[in-house]
């Protein structure tokens, strides 16, 4: 069960060939819920001005790319995304770029009591995927980005181990980066263009 | 027998003559403000280079005029029922702009159920106000204490009366809003200048930590310690993880969120004696969730939690280093606080939580709390 799930996306771009249409270069998505069941969506709607044309993809960057990671809060206007001063850690000298909270059973008495988190940031972590297929644009319409949180814990076809204390956490430690950077590697892999 | 009458003209010639000096005329409002200058002055909020820029809504910019009449509304008891409590009165400059009681009591003696908030950065926080972010600016907050039976216990009809009768504020309005008569006044204006007011109370950047920041002083060891494992860099000098800064993080020492910070131990979500944000959002998951305030000044806005019931830092690091209750919704951070000792959490070490103290005492902002730009104006 989730409790927290939010993260930063960079350089969103419709790809068109061998050319590109940025969407956006930074967005900050919350999809916390309340204490949804893990099957249940949590929708979240960005709207952005694009020519009609027949498009070949979708690229995202999971993270923030560098050359914005260098600056802070203090560097940006109010509205822009990266204002959010409860998403930057003066340790890493980084943004969060992705937290991911909750709870699991592990006890089997179908309560989940253990706490798992995940805030992976540094541009050690940052990568990005881009997803191939047929986008037409012609008037108003949607794309539907799908992350899927199981899959974010799918590493090699296996489920993440959550019953091995070290898999549970990583917030900031050096020493479990190593899962920060699986977890953000992951994103892609748990990225569906409906 | 003439002699009582005599008494009485004398008497209602000496109210005639009052009322020519300070008061308007009695019945219909006829106040023309049209001979006073409207002339407002862009203000630019004084704040450290460090700081992040400040939030202000497009619909309510700065100007000097309007800062100086929220200053003198934040400070006049005119907004209470019984003209005797103002803003001030549970948010004073020698407590960062909180009253240092452990809930507020309004006009009529009545104990509100929390503690009064730090308006330090004030400015900064857009993610909802009070306790239970009821609000979302400071514009809103700024209408519900006058109304509120436990604080101000007023009604708005009431007191935009009384400020149209005023003999200044009037005038002041016009310098500030540009009104060009007294029955003008709103509601709505006096909110958006106590909202500027508010706007300025920016930590001076002069604190011990400040100063470190910026690199113009080193800490002391003890502050220094406090600090990495304020912020968990303590990693590589061996020193455990206080955990602070996931609720207490970002320059303004708050990130401005919701937290359930391991106070109660209930056994379900429904027990909890306040239920903060819930209250708020409705959702199952913000009982017992509150707002992070800023410990910038910590140390001077004694007693702490939103009940108010820790007196001092030391009792509030001593429930901080229980790593708290294992509540459902419980922030995990509370609970993973000091070095582990296989899946159990002790919490710092005596030595630990006092270098963690003396780093919140890094916070202190004196010239803050002395800047006369926000001092009581009467």
């Amino acid at each position: 069960m989730f409790d927290k799930f939010n993260t930063f996306l960079s350089d969103i771009t419709l790809l068109k060939g061998t050319e590109e249409v940025k969407l956006s270069d930074i967005e900050w998505v919350d999809f916390t819920p309340d204490f949804a069941p893990d099957d249940k969506a949590v929708e979240v709607t960005f709207k952005y001005g694009v020519p009609d044309g027949d498009y070949t993809g979708l690229k995202i960057g999971y993270g923030i790319r560098a050359d914005l990671n260098a600056k802070s809060p203090a560097d940006f206007p109010t509205d822009h995304p990266l204002y959010r001063e409860s998403e930057y850690w003066s340790g890493w000298k980084s943004y969060i770029f992705t937290k991911v909270q909750g709870k699991v059973d592990l006890d089997g008495d179908a309560t989940p009591e253990t706490n798992i988190f995940y805030h992976c940031g540094s541009d050690a972590v940052y990568n990005t995927g881009t997803m191939v297929q047929d986008i037409r644009v012609a008037g108003d319409g949607a794309l539907v980005v799908v992350f899927d949180l199981k899959k974010l814990f799918t590493f090699d076809g296996q489920l993440l181990d959550l019953t091995v204390p070290t898999n549970q956490t990583t917030s900031h430690s050096a020493s479990n980066i190593v899962l920060g950077q699986k977890m953000m590697y992951n994103f892609a892999n748990a990225t569906e263009l409906k | 027998m003439r002699l009582p009458i005599a008494l009485a003209t004398a008497a209602l010639i000496v109210l005639l003559a009052q009322c020519k000096k300070d008061c308007p005329p009695i019945g219909p409002l006829e106040c023309d403000l049209t001979d006073i200058a409207y002339n407002p002055t862009p203000y630019t909020i004084k704040k450290p280079a460090h700081f992040p820029q400040i939030p202000i809504p497009a619909d309510n910019p700065m100007t000097l005029e309007a800062v100086q009449l929220g200053r003198r509304l934040f400070y006049d008891p005119i907004l209470s029922g019984d003209s005797t409590m103002s803003c001030s009165s549970c948010h004073l400059p020698q407590g960062s702009f909180t009253d240092n009681k452990a809930v507020s009591t309004g006009i009529d003696g009545i104990a509100g159920r929390r503690s009064s908030m730090s308006l330090l950065n004030i400015a900064y926080a857009t993610n909802g106000l009070f306790w239970d972010g009821r609000v979302k600016t400071l514009e809103e907050q700024a209408l519900l204490p006058v109304e509120d039976p436990v604080e101000l216990h007023t009604t708005w009809p009431e007191v935009i009366g009384k400020l149209q009768q005023h003999p200044t504020y009037p005038g002041l309005f016009r310098q500030a809003f540009g009104i060009s008569s007294c029955q003008q006044i709103t509601k709505e204006m006096v909110a958006k200048a106590l909202a500027q007011f508010e706007r300025i109370l920016i930590s001076s950047g002069t604190s011990r930590y400040d100063r470190f920041v910026t690199g113009e002083i080193e800490l002391e060891d003890e502050e220094l310690f406090g600090k990495l494992m304020y912020f968990d860099e303590g990693q590589n000098s061996g020193l455990p993880d206080a955990q602070c800064f996931h609720c207490h993080g970002s320059i303004t020492l708050t990130g401005n969120n919701f937290f359930n910070n391991g106070l109660d131990s209930v056994a379900s979500l429904d027990d909890f004696p306040d239920k903060g944000l819930f209250e708020t959002t409705g959702k199952e998951s913000d009982k017992g969730k509150f707002r992070a305030p800023t410990l910038r000044n910590i140390a001077l806005t004694a007693p702490y939690m939103h009940d108010g019931r820790f007196q001092t830092l030391e009792e509030v690091m001593a429930q901080y280093n229980d790593n708290g209750f294992g509540v459902f919704n419980e922030d995990p951070f509370v609970q993973q606080i000091g070095f582990p000792v296989g899946n159990h959490y002790p919490g710092l070490t005596p030595t630990q939580t006092s270098h963690v103290i003396a780093f919140l005492h890094t916070l202190t902002d004196t010239a803050f709390i002395n800047n006369p730009d926000i001092q009581n104006p009467f």
